[in-house]
């Protein structure tokens, strides 16, 4: 685990210094604490954590002959909230003009960087984990993609093509914590996760308006809606499944779907204004 | 009162630091990106955070010279004793703030840095206050003990609210910043505000009351003591203040900011005057307390200071 601490001992001084009746300073003193701390493990090195993977189950096979998928469009209605416009001026590596913000990017009422995945209905079992890590870039001072997923076990890995420094923290709910800096030049920052987790938060404490969404799953049914809204999750066998679409603003939808052997079913979701 | 005046720099410093979510530019502690010596590039957050840091060392090397200073010049055993303590308070202050970065800035440990820091600013204005030449004089008022009791009674009533307001306001700000809205969102903005800043808000009404009620009597009942009337006159002052820029800072972040992508130049400009004004009064009750032990008639039964021990005799 990253920066765990060891041996912290406390120790409460209270000051004997005064006379009994000289209980102002002495109340003033005698709050002082001194904690002794050892054993402070710094940010551990840009690899892998192998052994923070869960023990594999049997592997579930997909049968290609019959495989299908789930394809729709996410859309919005109503009126779209007004983002402010992101700041970027005060590091010299950033773009220094306004940009706008990509919390809500609707564009001909679809609305893209919604994670869609399948929530229920697949077999029991694990499933491949992919070889090819993911790949979240730090680029004009934003996280490219917004919005990503990633197996638990599979390589994540962070790039940074700025001129600027950046660090990049995690803000898990179970998975351990993390916060590395990353100079342009520096080696990608690579990770892996032990546990599922949805929409886990990303940030740059260098540049408070970088974050990005990081959904940890068991299983590789999951797409993350383009610009046009449109999804498509492929390689599915047949089955009844929930599908659910998470938007870091508008929240979560679920929805039924069968998917017939070589079918493509269709899936719509609609958010709205919160 | 130099020590006094940099170490309320560094609570604004601090303040700044939150408010612009920078606690953990510099990822590292006790070096910054790896180095005791080498200066970042002073940029986005690691300004504030590095900022925060520089001026915190300044800070304790200048404590340490203060109290190296009184074991040299000063008699008084209990004021050698306060600037030993001032000495590992800010040490402690330190390795606090060291914690609260490897840790992540967990809400608990933030929150201490907060208070903590804060005790420390008062512990120095204190020092401030025993080491000034009106201090070694003798006073020309004094109040009896029947009527310095309320006062005194009073004063630390205020203490204490104020130390739950602040450790209120500290939580609020440190679980926004890790659980809240700018940070994991995990907790929903409304959960914040219900368990920390609405009882901010209650206990604020106690704070300004009772800072209301030692303020009328400094200011009629012992209005030709200037050492109790001035501080008196400032709480009050900075109180009303306080609560105006309160309603505002709870617009602002709350209402207005709680959406926006990066921390606005209001936002950070209210919270931080919001958190200095703080510090301040609490400084000044802390002044006013010491003030009113000293000019009751039996000071020698609350507060042997060796000054006006060696004036009375």
């Amino acid at each position: 685990m990253t920066n765990d601490m060891k041996n912290i001992s406390l120790v409460i001084f209270c000051s004997n210094a005064f006379r009994s009746n000289a209980f102002l300073p002495s109340a003033l003193v005698s709050a002082l604490l001194l904690i002794s701390a050892s054993g402070c493990s710094k940010s551990e090195p840009a690899a892998p954590q192998p052994a923070s993977v869960p023990a594999k189950a049997a592997t579930i096979s997909i049968n290609p002959a019959t495989a299908g998928s789930v394809s729709g469009v996410v859309s919005f209605k109503g009126a779209v909230p007004k983002m402010a416009t992101l700041d970027m001026s005060a590091d010299p590596g950033c773009p220094p003009k306004p940009q706008p913000s990509e919390a809500a990017l609707v564009k001909n009422g679809k609305l893209a960087n919604v994670f869609v995945y399948v929530k229920a209905g697949l077999p029991a079992g694990s499933f491949a984990i992919p070889a090819e890590p993911v790949v979240l870039t730090q680029h004009g001072c934003r996280y490219q993609p917004r919005v990503l997923g990633v197996m638990v076990g599979q390589q994540f890995k962070v790039t940074n093509t700025d001129t600027a420094d950046h660090n990049i923290h995690n803000m898990p709910h179970g998975n351990p914590e993390w916060n590395e800096s990353q100079m342009p030049t520096d080696p990608p920052i690579v990770k892996m996760f032990a546990k599922p987790e949805m929409q886990m938060i990303l940030q740059c404490n260098q540049h408070p308006w970088m974050r990005a969404y990081l959904n940890i799953m068991t299983h590789p049914y999951y797409a993350v809606s383009a610009e046009d809204g449109t999804f498509q999750i492929a390689n599915l066998p047949p089955g009844d499944y929930t599908i659910a679409a998470v938007h870091e603003k508008f929240g979560e939808q679920t929805i039924q779907v069968k998917v017939g052997a070589k079918e493509i079913a269709k899936a719509a979701f609609t958010f709205a204004p919160q | 009162m130099f020590v006094a005046v940099l170490a309320f720099l560094l609570i604004v410093a601090g303040g700044l630091v939150t408010s612009n979510n920078a606690g953990l530019a510099v990822p590292d502690w006790p070096t910054s990106f790896g180095s005791f010596t080498k200066m970042p590039r002073m940029i986005g957050g690691v300004k504030f955070e590095h900022g925060h840091r520089m001026v915190a060392e300044f800070v304790g090397l200048l404590t340490i010279i203060a109290a190296v200073w009184t074991w040299l010049v000063d008699k008084r055993r209990w004021m050698r004793a306060l600037t030993i303590g001032a000495v590992l308070g800010v040490i402690f202050q330190g390795v606090l703030g060291g914690l609260t970065v490897l840790n992540f800035l967990p809400p608990a440990i933030s929150t201490a840095h907060g208070v903590v820091g804060q005790t420390m600013f008062c512990v120095l204005a204190a020092i401030a206050v025993f080491t000034s030449k009106s201090w070694m004089e003798e006073p020309a008022e004094s109040i009896s003990q029947k009527d310095a009791a309320p006062l005194i009674r009073h004063s630390w009533m205020l203490l204490g609210f104020l130390y739950l307001q602040l450790t209120l306001g500290a939580a609020f700000r440190h679980v926004w910043t890790k659980w809240g809205p700018t940070g994991s969102d995990h907790w929903p903005a409304k959960k914040i505000v219900h368990m920390f800043l609405y009882p901010h808000m209650l206990n604020s009404l106690l704070v300004i009351g009772l800072i209301a009620y030692l303020s009328v009597m400094a200011l009629t009942k012992h209005q030709k003591i200037p050492h109790l009337r001035k501080p008196a006159l400032w709480m009050l002052t900075l109180g009303i203040m306080q609560m105006m820029i309160g309603i505002f800072a709870y617009v602002v972040r709350v209402l207005q900011s709680v959406n926006d992508p990066q921390p606005t130049l209001l936002l950070v400009g209210v919270t931080v005057t919001h958190l200095g004004i703080g510090a301040l009064i609490l400084a000044l009750t802390i002044i006013f307390t010491i003030q009113a032990y000293r000019h009751s008639t039996s000071p020698a039964q609350v507060l042997p200071f060796d000054g006006r021990k060696a004036a009375t005799a």
